[in-house]
């Protein structure tokens, strides 16, 4: 039997959101506040330890839910009929096959004898029944009379419902009829599982470990060791005629037998006195003191854990331990706790789904650990749980987390990954994205996605924002030029007295090296929907005669030239040869397209119909390429590359330089990397950047070192204004700029 | 003997071996034979050696249950009338239940689903739900005592998968005077059931020779003879004096010799010996009831 779906309704950030479960381990990655912790909550206050009491409170409804419950209240509208559902609700599918005991399921549960139909849906829920939605509204109608003829100020029906909440909204539990040519689950038709006294527990055994764990270096604080302890009583509980626990009986036993003969020995002397104070005669009443090892409290405060590096001798108590390792090891005492619990005792079975959630396994852990943690937990708990009585049962794992180095050790199906869509929590299923690009015959992007993603770049799953570049130039070049931006609008809003914003590198961004190939990444780009400015090149190309080797003119079968397209400058270029640019900008044609575009424009957005990108002032992506930039000297120039960029408007960067004061040539020391010289030099002398960059730059990464190396700091001004003998080029600047923004 | 074990009677040492084999079994007993006493002695028995399990034990009347109720009282037993048993594993499927009921409405051999309408289709139920209760009207859907077992019949044999749920539901379900019981309820348990491929119990308890009604089926003849039932027959009777069982042993026509019982505890025996007892034999020749009388003239002490 497994859960296959949990449904969440209502309950703080999780307004309304389905998430899908793998049979063994669903890990679910978000960034902050993405309704991880919430998912956690409301499992556990339907399911829990304490589920059968009402443990909800009042900031526990959705906001929206708050708000339209309040308008429906004060405004007094007609209710539609029928009456809708007003509450938090946790619906739980459960699929079974013909192997699973259905003792329990199909004790009421089960509500179709049709074989086809093997779903059971189980619906949790905090509500409002049409007649306490009545008795709230009189309720609160009278409040309001009865403050209004007292001349007291309205009452505000939040701070109503805060107190009373738990008198109106009452908890429940049903079976939901699953109709399984909908494919969906039917609300109106249901059993009262309450009423048919129904025992949860034994379907659904819930249990989590949370992100606040017992671990600190405190002297007084044995966690582990009292760890320890509470496992010896599951072990006792659930099995008492175990060897081992026979063993370790007897084992007191016997020592109680050796200290008695100690004790007597030891407390010799006192009994005597105590005789002869008593008045008592010898061979009356003999007191003796003796032994009472009882098994259980034995262990409690009796035992250390203790860590060493070996074998040998050097043994080190619990608590000098470095977190790292106290935090891994008390994670899995306290799994190996829980797996005990779900195996209950021998005279119980253990329930059909045992459902564990492991809150944050990172916190407190060094990185090296979680791959460690990571690594070994899918077997620990594929083990699953087993009993002498073959009773045997699977464990399902959710495993919340945001750490990058946990995901990429994991195995990239079992990634749900929760976002915010349009303030409403949505999880959605790598598999589902790998269904999308198979679906468009791109499986190898996938394959390539994910080895890439796991490898390098798992942390663009937490990131806020994300920049794709091209290579090295830009990876070297980009913080720096972040960096420009920052400081130059630290220093305009000073000036303009307006209010701070969040500089780029204060934000969360990840920068992504993707080459040509940005455009693997489109539907990742549209799965994550994280603001993303992919920054690359142009690529102008224009259409030329084919030449052979000797400079003829090749022939085509049917006489005409044979055309092909050359990389060119911009002006007198008709098209673009860059493959992601023609996917992101589907619609346009020609180059005169890209040109005429203000970035602005250019904002997109992937329509959920035809998925394609299209221009939309409310989208996260833009492509970011050369554009029309004048420079100091007033010359006008559409660069083709970014050294293209550059060099045009960092000519008196490149001169200042090149040339020492007395005037003389010193390129080959500052940019050794612009070679061969010849170029350089004739850059100083008659700017040509298309040249200088097409043919006088050695190794481009290298260059952009030197860049880097020759940048200066502007000490006059404050706050110091870094890298500021050079300027960004103007379409880097733009893009910049638009993804500061909120 | 390891701990908890009490000391079985060889008839329940037997049914348990039958029980470890996956057999169902039926233990046969003349009248004051202790069956009851076994059928006590089976359930503790599996409960010890199953202690996850659940038992079904279904008997004729409510003062049936309330008596086996009082003598094992545990939350793996579950004790009721042969009615209220099937009705309770059935009642929630109101689909099935509807689509059942119209299908015996309509079918002409099928005597007791009856309805004053002509047309009886799908939708014929489609507001009200099929209750128990005691008295029969159709047209609302209420079923009574006859229609129950009928209309299990039919949700057992068509659907496998309430098959499955029952046998997952109770791995053992034990029948107490089976001879009364109705034929069709002997099939589900016997025939039904076993469409499904999930192991479980069945036992019966009873005596083919104190059979009271027509039509209940008075044996298990058939299914012993396919083996879907092995027997295991009372032989020690605890209650009557020796004179008695050995009538009836005369009278008998499935070749079960009754013996007295070794236990000297049981309530026929006195200083280790069975008693005699005494026979006496009135017959009268009216079709009147002379009991009255033949108490007052009896020597064997009737007040």
């Amino acid at each position: 039997m497994n859960l296959r779906t949990i449904k969440v309704q209502n309950f703080r950030r999780l307004k309304d959101m389905s998430l899908d479960l793998e049979d063994d381990l669903s890990l679910v990655i978000g960034k902050n506040n993405s309704g991880k912790t919430s998912l956690l909550i409301v499992l556990d206050k339907f399911l829990g330890v304490n589920s059968d009491q009402n443990n909800f409170s009042f900031d526990d409804f959705n906001s929206d839910f708050k708000s339209a419950l309040k308008i429906r209240i004060e405004d007094d509208e007609e209710t539609e009929s029928p009456f809708p559902f007003l509450g938090i609700s946790l619906k739980v599918f459960i699929e079974y096959d013909e192997n699973d005991d259905l003792a329990n399921i199909g004790n009421k549960v089960i509500m179709d004898l049709d074989p086809e139909n093997r779903m059971v849906v189980i619906a949790f829920e905090y509500y409002l029944t049409e007649e306490k939605f009545e008795s709230l509204n009189n309720d609160f109608a009278a409040l309001r009379e009865k403050k209004k003829n007292d001349k007291k100020s309205k009452p505000d029906f939040f701070d109503y419902l805060r107190d009373r909440h738990k008198e109106y909204f009452k908890l429940s539990r049903k079976s939901l009829e699953y109709d399984i040519e909908k494919m969906k689950e039917n609300n109106d038709v249901f059993t009262d599982l309450y009423k048919e006294k129904i025992q949860i527990r034994n379907i659904i055994n819930f249990k989590h470990i949370s992100a606040r764990r017992n671990v600190s270096n405190k002297d007084s604080e044995k966690a582990l060791s009292s760890l320890s302890t509470k496992i010896y009583g599951k072990i006792e509980a659930s099995d008492q005629d175990s060897e081992i626990v026979e063993m370790f009986k007897e084992e007191l036993s016997d020592t109680d037998v050796k200290l008695d003969e100690v004790y007597s020995k030891l407390f010799k002397e006192l009994i005597e006195d105590v005789k002869k104070f008593g008045g008592i005669k010898q061979d009356d009443t003999i007191i003796k003191i003796v032994s009472t090892l009882q098994h259980k409290e034995l262990l409690e405060g009796n035992t250390t854990v203790m860590y060493g590096l070996d074998d040998s001798s050097h043994s080190l108590p619990e608590n000098y331990n470095g977190l790292g390792y106290m935090n891994l090891i008390s994670m899995i005492f306290e799994i190996k706790i829980l797996l005990q619990d779900f195996q209950r005792k021998k005279e119980e079975k253990p329930a059909d789904i045992n459902l564990l959630f492991i809150e944050e396994p990172e916190a407190h852990t060094h990185p090296q650990m979680q791959y460690i943690f990571i690594k070994n937990i899918k077997s620990l708990l594929q083990a699953g749980i087993k009993r002498e009585d073959g009773k045997d049962r699977k464990i399902q794992t959710i495993l919340s987390t945001h750490s990058s180095h946990i995901v990429s050790e994991s195995d990239f199906d079992d990634i749900k990954y929760f976002k915010i869509e349009e303030n409403c929590v949505v999880s959605r299923n790598i598999k589902d994205l790998e269904a999308e690009y198979g679906a468009s015959g791109a499986e190898q992007y996938f394959k390539f996605l994910k080895q890439y993603l796991t490898l390098n770049r798992s942390e663009l799953f937490f990131a806020d924002k994300a920049i794709f570049i091209e290579g090295d130039t830009e990876r070297i070049l980009l913080p720096a030029m972040m960096k420009k931006l920052d400081q130059e609008d630290i220093g305009r809003e000073i000036e303009e007295k307006i209010p701070p914003s969040t500089p780029l590198l204060s934000q969360n961004i990840s920068i992504i090296e993707v080459g040509a190939y940005s455009h693997i990444f489109e539907k990742f780009i549209n799965f994550i929907g994280v603001k993303s400015l992919i920054v690359t090149d142009i690529d102008s190309v224009k259409s030329v005669q084919q030449t052979d080797k000797d400079g003829n003119v090749e022939k085509n079968a049917d006489g005409d030239d044979k055309m092909v397209s050359k990389a060119h400058p911009v002006v007198g270029s008709e098209n673009t040869s860059n493959g992601a640019l023609k996917i992101f900008y589907g619609d346009y044609n020609s180059l005169a397209d890209f040109i005429k575009k203000p970035l602005e424009k250019r904002v997109l957005k992937r329509d959920a119909d035809s998925q394609q990108w299209v221009e939309d002032d409310a989208g996260h992506l833009v492509c970011a390429y050369q554009t029309e930039e004048e420079n100091d000297s007033g010359v006008k120039y559409h660069a083709r590359s970014f050294e293209d960029a550059f060099f045009h408007i960092n000519g008196e960067f490149i001169r200042s330089k090149s040339l020492d004061d007395a005037g003389e040539f010193i390129g080959n020391d500052s940019f050794p990397n612009l070679r061969p010289q010849k170029h350089l030099k004739d850059f100083l002398e008659n700017p040509d950047s298309y040249q200088l960059a097409n043919d006088g730059v050695a190794s481009k990464p290298s260059f952009a070192m030197e860049i880097l190396l020759n940048s200066e700091t502007d000490e006059a001004t404050n706050p110091h204004i870094e890298y500021s003998n050079w300027n960004s080029p103007a379409y880097i600047k733009e893009g910049l700029k638009w993804l500061k923004e909120k | 003997m390891a701990e908890g074990e009490v000391s079985l009677e060889p008839e329940v040492e037997k049914i348990i071996e039958h029980i470890g084999g996956g057999n169902n079994f039926l233990l046969s007993g003349g009248a004051g034979s202790g069956k009851t006493y076994s059928l006590v002695q089976v359930i503790r028995e599996t409960i010890r050696q199953n202690p996850t399990a659940q038992i079904a034990c279904m008997t004729y009347t409510n003062a049936a249950v309330r008596e086996i109720s009082e003598r094992v009282n545990h939350t793996n037993l579950t004790v009721s009338t042969i009615h209220d048993f099937f009705w309770d594993n059935i009642k929630s499927y109101q689909k099935e239940l509807k689509k059942a009921a119209i299908e015996l409405i309509n079918d002409p051999d099928v005597k007791r689903f009856n309805s004053p309408d002509e047309d009886v289709d799908l939708d014929y139920f489609v507001d009200k739900d099929i209750q128990y209760k005691e008295f029969t009207l159709m047209r609302e859907g209420i079923i009574s005592h006859d229609e129950v077992l009928t209309i299990a019949n039919y949700i057992f044999k068509k659907n496998i998968k309430i098959c499955d749920i029952l046998k997952d539901k109770y791995p053992f379900i034990f029948l107490d005077e089976y001879q009364d019981t109705a034929p069709e309820v002997v099939e589900i348990l016997l025939s039904h059931l076993s469409q499904s491929l999930k192991k479980n119990i069945i036992g019966f308890f009873g005596d083919a020779m104190q059979s009271i009604y027509d039509d209940g089926i008075g044996n298990l003849a058939v299914y012993q003879a396919q083996n879907v039932v092995l027997e295991v027959q009372k032989e020690q009777n605890r209650r009557n004096p020796r004179l008695i069982y050995e009538l009836a042993n005369k009278l008998r026509t499935d070749g079960l010799v009754q013996v007295a019982s070794v236990d000297e505890a049981a309530p026929n025996m006195v200083d280790g010996n069975v008693i005699d007892g005494t026979i006496e034999f009135y017959y009268s020749l009216a079709n009147e009831d002379k009991f009255e009388e033949a108490k007052k003239i009896s020597r064997l002490g009737f007040r």
